[in-house]
């Protein structure tokens, strides 16, 4: 909910300035799939929301933000849990749920790679410096806490810091929809625990495949980009 | 030569530290949670106050949770007693009315040939209160005796180290209840004595 409330007040507040800015700044807005690169046991899939603001004039070694929030699907697991009530089983598997969200703010700069003669182009985004921040909320099932306890438990957590992210956009269709499609790959954070206690699960590291369309404000003809 | 001397004592007491290794159990306040990592605490309510073993601070030697003493006690009965003590200390510095219980020992009886093996045996058994014994010492009121409940989830050995984990609960009479115990224990074979 929290990371909702950042997104939306953030993402109102680029919107309000790529009004008011002069010409050739763009709004970037993608959603596809995401898969999570560094949890081997779990695979956290999600749908990914991007939103990119270059405010500069140039199309190449601009400079940007971008935002990016992953609705991620939880994920099923499973824990042992035991009780010395004589009546019940000394043993029981419970199901576990692990839910999680994850925002990133970054700042990068686009790097030209290729343009054809239908003026479609390859771009790489490197985004060098980024935050984000990821929420886990673990919920077993059927667990009696009054009688039972869980061995080794997974427990709610948060993680968070510097993160960095490379993607590989190709433009099409550049003057009539400006769509493109983009591959991102982002580096996991730690969960920056002294004396960290161990989860079943790791930070995300999220591979995206979006697809999306640029607004341009007053976009200029455009000219051979070569 | 002194600067050095000084950066080996440091290094020397960092080594030698072992964490807290506290992690508290969100259904049980004053408790941690139930572990199998060999983190050498244990925790339990003591009529609903939460008790943990202490962690000892020593600067020339070991630092780290309290380890339990495991031991064969003889008996002229016809069954031994299996013992496994710790020092214990109230979690919580903000109850200065409470009676203090200071140790706590889990008794139960074996054959008077008990070796390791038969120790680890006991991985994934409950013992009953038929047979069980709790002693608490208390700075105050003395010993206090009675039956508990006991259950070793996992025993394992390995390199020479026995790792035990499990569940306890007792009663002295209608007048001390001890429940939601736990311990995760992790001991130097060499340190028992069968």
């Amino acid at each position: 909910m929290k990371n909702k409330n950042t997104f939306l007040i953030t993402f109102s507040f680029l919107l309000f300035f790529s009004f008011s800015l002069s010409a050739q700044s763009s709004l970037s807005v993608s959603s596809g799939i995401s898969k999570d690169l560094n949890n081997g046991s779990y695979s956290f899939y999600g749908i990914p929301v991007s939103v990119q603001w270059k405010p500069s004039k140039k199309e190449k070694a601009a400079l940007f933000l971008e935002m990016n929030y992953d609705f991620v699907f939880p994920v099923k697991g499973s824990g042992n849990a035991y009780t010395l009530n004589p009546a019940m089983p000394q043993e029981v598997t419970l199901p576990e749920n692990i839910g999680t969200s994850l925002f990133t703010l970054g700042l990068g700069f686009r790097v030209h790679l290729y343009t054809n003669k239908k003026n479609n182009s390859f771009y790489l985004n490197l985004i060098p410096l980024g935050i984000s921040a990821q929420h886990f909320n673990v919920k077993y099932k059927n667990y009696d806490d009054e009688n039972y306890e869980v061995m080794n438990p997974d427990v709610n957590s948060a993680a968070g810091g510097l993160v960095m992210s490379i993607a590989v956009v190709y433009n099409f269709n550049k003057g009539k929809q400006d769509q493109f499609v983009m591959l991102h790959v982002q580096t996991p954070t730690g969960f920056g625990e002294k004396n960290a206690y161990p989860l079943s699960y790791k930070s995300i590291a999220p591979m995206q495949l979006t697809f999306g369309f640029h607004f341009y404000y007053n976009k200029k003809k455009e000219n051979n980009e070569k | 030569m002194k600067n050095s001397m000084l950066l080996f004592a440091v290094v020397l007491f960092f080594s030698s530290c072992e964490k807290r290794n506290f992690f508290p159990d969100e259904d049980d306040p004053g408790l941690s949670r139930l572990t199998f990592y060999g983190y050498n605490i244990a925790t339990s309510y003591i009529n609903n106050v939460p008790y943990v073993n202490p962690y000892r601070h020593s600067f020339f030697d070991f630092s780290g949770n309290y380890r339990p003493s495991v031991e064969r006690l003889m008996t002229n009965s016809d069954f031994d007693t299996l013992s496994i003590s710790w020092p214990i200390e109230i979690n919580d510095t903000g109850d200065v009315n409470h009676t203090r219980f200071y140790s706590i020992s889990l008794l139960t009886p074996i054959s008077k040939t008990f070796t390791i093996k038969d120790f680890l045996a006991l991985s994934g058994k409950r013992l009953s209160s038929d047979s069980n014994v709790v002693l608490l010492n208390s700075n105050i009121s003395g010993s206090f005796k009675g039956v508990s409940n006991l259950y070793f989830i996992k025993i394992t050995n390995d390199a020479n180290y026995l790792s035990f984990s499990g569940l306890f609960d007792g009663n002295v009479g209608d007048s001390i209840l001890i429940t939601k115990g736990r311990f995760d224990f992790r001991i130097d074979a060499a340190d028992i004595n069968f």
